[in-house]
């Protein structure tokens, strides 16, 4: 009998365990196998770029030494990515190379992420005047040439250090890039306030601080989450872009768009040292493409319709197609047999 | 004779979406006619002024008072009829003044079809809308103008259930969050200790909830559920007026009469009061002590249940019950049945006099003029028809 | 006393999903004939949808049909080519749905959408079309059809768009009329107005409707024939006058829970008989009697084993092992 009620409620007490949205968000992303790859991908080249920055911090590698006599040699066992035409080697100005892009990515897209959250929220949240403002200064900050205003700026402060340009560009970047997280924030609120549960908190007098920040922002966090990684791959390459016009650092600091555009400069060393855009080039192209294989994979996580399987069901679901292949195959030999 | 809980008085709810426009073609073929006849009345009179100027003056000298032929005035009069339209403001009247009052422990039902103003008016009730206009009271204290920090005690008193489950519960807290938050944010609890626990699971238990879902997330469960952690939100406030909004119609009708049995075996142990506000003309007989029926923002008839089944006044009433399906086989095919035609009309631009005219198999003329009076035409029984009571 | 128009033989349908084989529809039987009405009732989960969509063969990946035939006038469904099945839908069989506003298209004006279907299947000009279009409308009650047809559907209340709908499903005279909730979403007064009109056109064009709901007072309204589902199976099945008769000798406890958890407006009550529980999960679906986890009179053998659809009286067939109201341990 007790089986029978248990039954009925839909759930015994040692029932599988109990998820949470966020977890439930881990195995989808979990089972995704191509976000998985991204995801490991994404880890294996940051902990190279970070390792190696530490590295040549610590010994003192020199990055501006010239080898004149080792000048554009193809890679070897020394100089597993050849040399540039300075003799410096490629493989730990590459390596190097990502830290910057990992700096400005990470610290432009928490400024566009904080800035955009805030003033999205803010405008879905209280709406009518202050709303139309924050939107109008979006739009505005929306139809920045952002070229034109990066070259100008970074015109600027020509003369300033590197250090400080380099706050420069992440300052832009993530300047420009808020505006969308600030619409995608407000037009979630302004859904969700739609929902009843909103509605309910009022009514049973939750204060409006704790209605923001208990009811609407952890519904709100993982759409950020997914369009911050978004943001993230967009700002690494905005500045491989300025690099590779030289408004960001410049020499000797490495950076991949500074490297791209050394070997882009003429004609010969892109046809003939295929080494010092190759390695680049490549490191750049996968470092974005497994940022964005991340974010395709937490979007298709968060989306509550996407179903969500774990392992174990889901080698159960094998094993019973296999078995029903075998009975199907049994009956038809049965059947056979039968005729005969 | 018990207390009176809560009370409305000329409750209206008025939502702005706009203005008139579409009255821009008929001025400008007014305008030109007036000119026309004035230029045929005076032809020697300011042959020189543009026809917008000379449109201003006839209208300075008609409100002056001056007398032009009869075609002429009639022209002007329409005119200034339709340029005092033009440009109005236009609102959703979800409310259109009402007055109702709920004794302690009782329960009101409120019926209408979609539209009608009956979700408006439980929400403004708690004051989740502000009022356009009208006074509330709860318990004898005039609530119209509090603050919502002024609210605050209040809310303990008086709570709401939505009719989606499934949007009406937060998915990224768990049950005993949602259901203790409140409990917490009010004071009634310092922390989530183990008083505070055994409290959400003793309410949890009241609604029919087991001790162990407490750390579950809303996602894990049915329905009637979800609506069951619903009602132990508002419950555990020790509430004691509840609205229920469809609080049963998004429900299967086996989980339905569940919940039904729960609210009123909540209302005995607590003495509740509930505004059960519905759709379904049967549920509502079945739960309430008092019935309201609205129609277009506006309170047609009120009265106690079995007069309001037994003796319904006004013919949306008469329409409404005759319109609900029954499973008695016998009754319904010996029922008149009384089949509205056409659509329920615009609540922005509403029709004059009674609302219902444009619907009412009886409608006479009077009832396109003027708005019938909401009167007691027996004891305890409030209708709103000129021909109450007429046979349809 | 061969007219059937559509016989459903021991249909199953499954949804392959990852999580294990969710059992919509197993083994459910019914026939209509022409003019008739077959009403299928059920709480959500009970696979009166799927029926439906299968019939239709509107299935979506994960749902298969992997048994039973569907004889629609002698001719076997399951399995068709989609292109003959095309023809059928829309031609001899149409659907209207719940939601009329999601089952327009947006853009288009209403002449056009329900014209299309007229020009493609019976082939006649844009012009006569249009012209049918019109003549639909006016069938369907739509005060001065000449102006709606030029209409977007966002400018058609409710009710006006349900009306649409079946204009649209009437277009090519179907001989089916498949009806998915068709006023759920739709107030009293407006449904009265939908009841009324699908009455008259089955008695005009002879019709045979299969109308799905969760309503039973809706069922009462317009079927000739019930059919009451519950996780997947038919329960009962029987004329609308034996179903919803009260004092009736044979009954399913679960259709008896249904009939008594609806409050009457005549009676007075004070508390509400219920089914307790609720619906078991599609996954976890108990071993004998489907219902036994809820019902009230359940005994070892409805644990255990599983009951068929057995006839208990002349059209009157029951899945349950102890179909006679009387002898029940209570």
């Amino acid at each position: 009998m007790s089986a029978i009620t248990e039954q009925s409620k839909g759930f015994s007490k040692d029932d599988e365990v109990i998820l949470s949205p966020t977890q439930q968000i881990i195995i989808k992303f979990k089972n995704n196998k191509l976000a998985m790859f991204g995801f490991w991908l994404f880890v294996s080249i940051v902990s190279v770029v970070v390792v190696t920055h530490f590295y040549t911090k610590f010994t003192g590698y020199d990055f501006s030494a010239t080898h004149p006599e080792l000048k554009n040699l193809p890679p070897s066992w020394q100089h597993p990515f050849g040399t540039d035409r300075y003799g410096r080697n490629t493989f730990v100005r590459v390596l190097e190379g990502g830290w910057i892009s990992l700096q400005v990515g990470f610290l432009s897209t928490i400024m566009a992420v904080t800035i955009g959250v805030t003033m999205g929220a803010i405008s879905g949240y209280f709406g009518g005047k202050i709303d139309a403002l924050i939107m109008r200064i979006v739009e505005v900050i929306y139809s920045f040439p952002f070229l034109a205003i990066a070259y100008i700026i970074s015109a600027i402060f020509r003369d300033r250090p590197a250090e400080f340009r380099l706050f420069v560009i992440i300052g832009i970047l993530g300047f420009i890039r808020w505006t969308g997280l600030a619409r995608l924030v407000r037009g979630q609120i302004l859904s969700l306030k739609e929902q009843e549960f909103i509605l309910a908190a009022k009514a049973l007098g939750i204060k409006k601080r704790n209605q923001i920040m208990r009811h609407l922002i952890p519904n709100v966090m993982a759409m950020v989450v997914v369009s911050g990684t978004l943001t993230f791959a967009n700002a690494i390459l905005g500045e491989a872009f300025l690099s590779f016009l030289g408004l960001s650092v410049t020499e000797p600091i490495p950076t991949w768009g500074a490297l791209l555009a050394k070997a882009s400069s003429n004609s010969t060393s892109l046809r003939s040292f295929w080494w010092i855009w190759v390695f680049p080039g490549t490191m750049l192209f996968m470092f974005i493409m497994s940022i964005n294989l991340i974010g395709e994979g937490l979007r298709d996580a968060i989306d509550p319709k996407a179903e969500f399987t774990t392992k174990e069901e889901k080698k159960a679901a094998k094993e019973r197609r296999k078995a029903q292949k075998k009975a199907a195959k049994e009956g038809k030999l049965v059947s056979k047999g039968g005729a005969m | 004779m018990p207390k009176v809980l809560l009370e409305t008085k000329g409750i209206k709810q008025y939502f702005p979406t706009g203005k008139r426009r579409n009255e821009k073609k008929n001025l400008k073929r007014l305008s030109e006619k007036a000119v026309k006849i004035y230029k045929n009345d005076y032809p020697t009179e300011n042959p020189q002024l543009k026809e917008k100027d000379l449109l201003n003056l006839i209208l300075e000298q008609f409100k002056e008072g001056k007398k032009f032929s009869d075609e002429l005035n009639a022209t002007l009069t329409e005119y200034e009829a339709r340029s005092n339209v033009h440009g109005e403001r236009l609102y959703v009247r979800a409310n259109d003044g009402i007055d109702l009052a709920i004794f302690e422990g009782e329960t009101v039902g409120l019926v209408g079809e979609s539209g009608c103003g009956k979700s408006t008016l439980g929400r403004t009730i708690l004051k989740l809308y502000e009022p356009t206009e009208g006074e509330i009271f709860f318990n004898g204290e005039d609530i119209t103008k509090y603050s919502s920090n002024k609210m605050m005690p209040l809310r303990r008193e008086m709570q709401i259930i939505f009719q989606d489950p499934y949007s009406a519960l937060n998915p990224r807290m768990t049950v005993g969050e949602i259901i203790g938050e409140a409990l917490l944010e009010h004071g009634v609890f310092k922390s989530r200790n183990d008083d505070f626990e055994n409290y959400v699971k003793e309410i949890m238990k009241t609604c029919g909830l087991e001790d162990y879902m407490i750390y579950r997330y809303p996602h894990e469960f049915s329905g009637g559920q979800r609506q069951r952690i619903g009602i132990a939100r508002a419950l555990a406030l020790k509430p004691k007026f509840i609205v229920c909004d469809e609080a049963v119609s998004a429900l299967d009708v086996s989980i339905q009469s569940q919940i039904i049995n729960l609210l009123k075996d909540l209302q005995k142990e607590f003495g509740l009061a509930y505004l059960f506000i519905s759709h379904d003309l049967s549920v509502v007989k079945h739960i309430s002590d008092r019935i309201g029926v609205m129609y277009l923002g506006d309170m047609v008839e009120f009265s106690d249940k079995d007069s309001l089944y037994e003796n319904p006044l006004h013919p949306y009433t008469k329409a409404l019950l005759s319109a609900i399906p029954e499973t008695d086989l016998q009754k319904s095919r010996s029922k008149k049945k009384i089949i509205l035609e056409g659509d329920i009309p615009s609540n922005v631009i509403v029709p004059t006099g009674c609302k219902f005219h444009t619907r009412c198999p009886i409608a006479k003329n009077i009832c396109k003029r003027d708005i019938p009076e909401f009167r007691e035409v027996e004891k305890g029984h409030f209708v709103a028809c000129h021909f109450s009571g007429a046979e349809i | 006393m061969n007219n059937k128009l559509l016989e459903v033989k021991n249909l199953h349908t499954y949804f392959f999903t990852n999580k294990g084989t969710v059992k919509a529809v197993q083994g459910v039987d019914f026939t209509i004939e022409a003019g008739k009405t077959l009403g299928i009732v059920g709480e959500s989960g009970s696979g009166k949808s799927v029926t439906s969509f299968s019939i239709l063969n509107l299935l979506d990946h994960p749902g298969k049909i992997v048994d039973g035939e569907i004889n629609f006038n002698g001719k076997n469904l399951v399995g068709i080519k989609e292109q003959e099945m095309r023809h059928i839908r829309g031609n001899d069989i149409s659907m209207i749905f719940q939601e009329p506003m999601t089952s327009l298209n947006p853009v288009h004006r209403i002449g056009r959408q329900i014209s299309e279907p007229i020009m493609l299947h019976q082939g006649k000009s844009k012009k006569e079309a249009w012209d049918a279009a019109v003549e639909l409308l006016r069938e369907v009650k739509i005060p001065n059809p000449e102006s709606v047809v030029y209409n977007y559907p966002f400018q058609l209340s409710g009710g006006m768009r349900q009306r649409v709908m079946i204009a649209m499903a009437l277009a090519c005279e179907p001989k089916l009329l498949i009806a998915d909730e068709p006023t759920t979403a739709l107030d009293v007064t407006i449904q009265a107005q939908i009841f009324k009109l699908m009455n008259d056109l089955k008695r005009i064009h002879n019709t045979a409707i299969i109308f799905i709901t969760h309503d039973l007072g809706a069922i009462a309204e317009l079927a000739d024939d019930v059919a009451v589902m519950y996780t997947g199976e038919i329960v009962e099945r029987a004329p609308v006058d034996t179903i919803f008769d009260r004092e009736s000798k044979y009954s399913h406890p679960y259709k008896e829970g249904l009939l008594k958890s609806i409050p009457l407006l005549d009676e007075k009550v004070e508390r509400l008989d219920q089914i307790k529980g609720s619906v078991p999960h599609p996954l976890k679906l108990p071993k004998g009697c489907r219902f036994s986890t809820r019902c009230e009179y359940s005994t070892d053998k409805c644990v255990n084993e599983k009951p068929e659809l057995v006839e208990v009286a002349s059209g009157h067939l029951i899945r349950c092992f102890y179909p006679e109201t009387g002898c029940r341990n209570a």
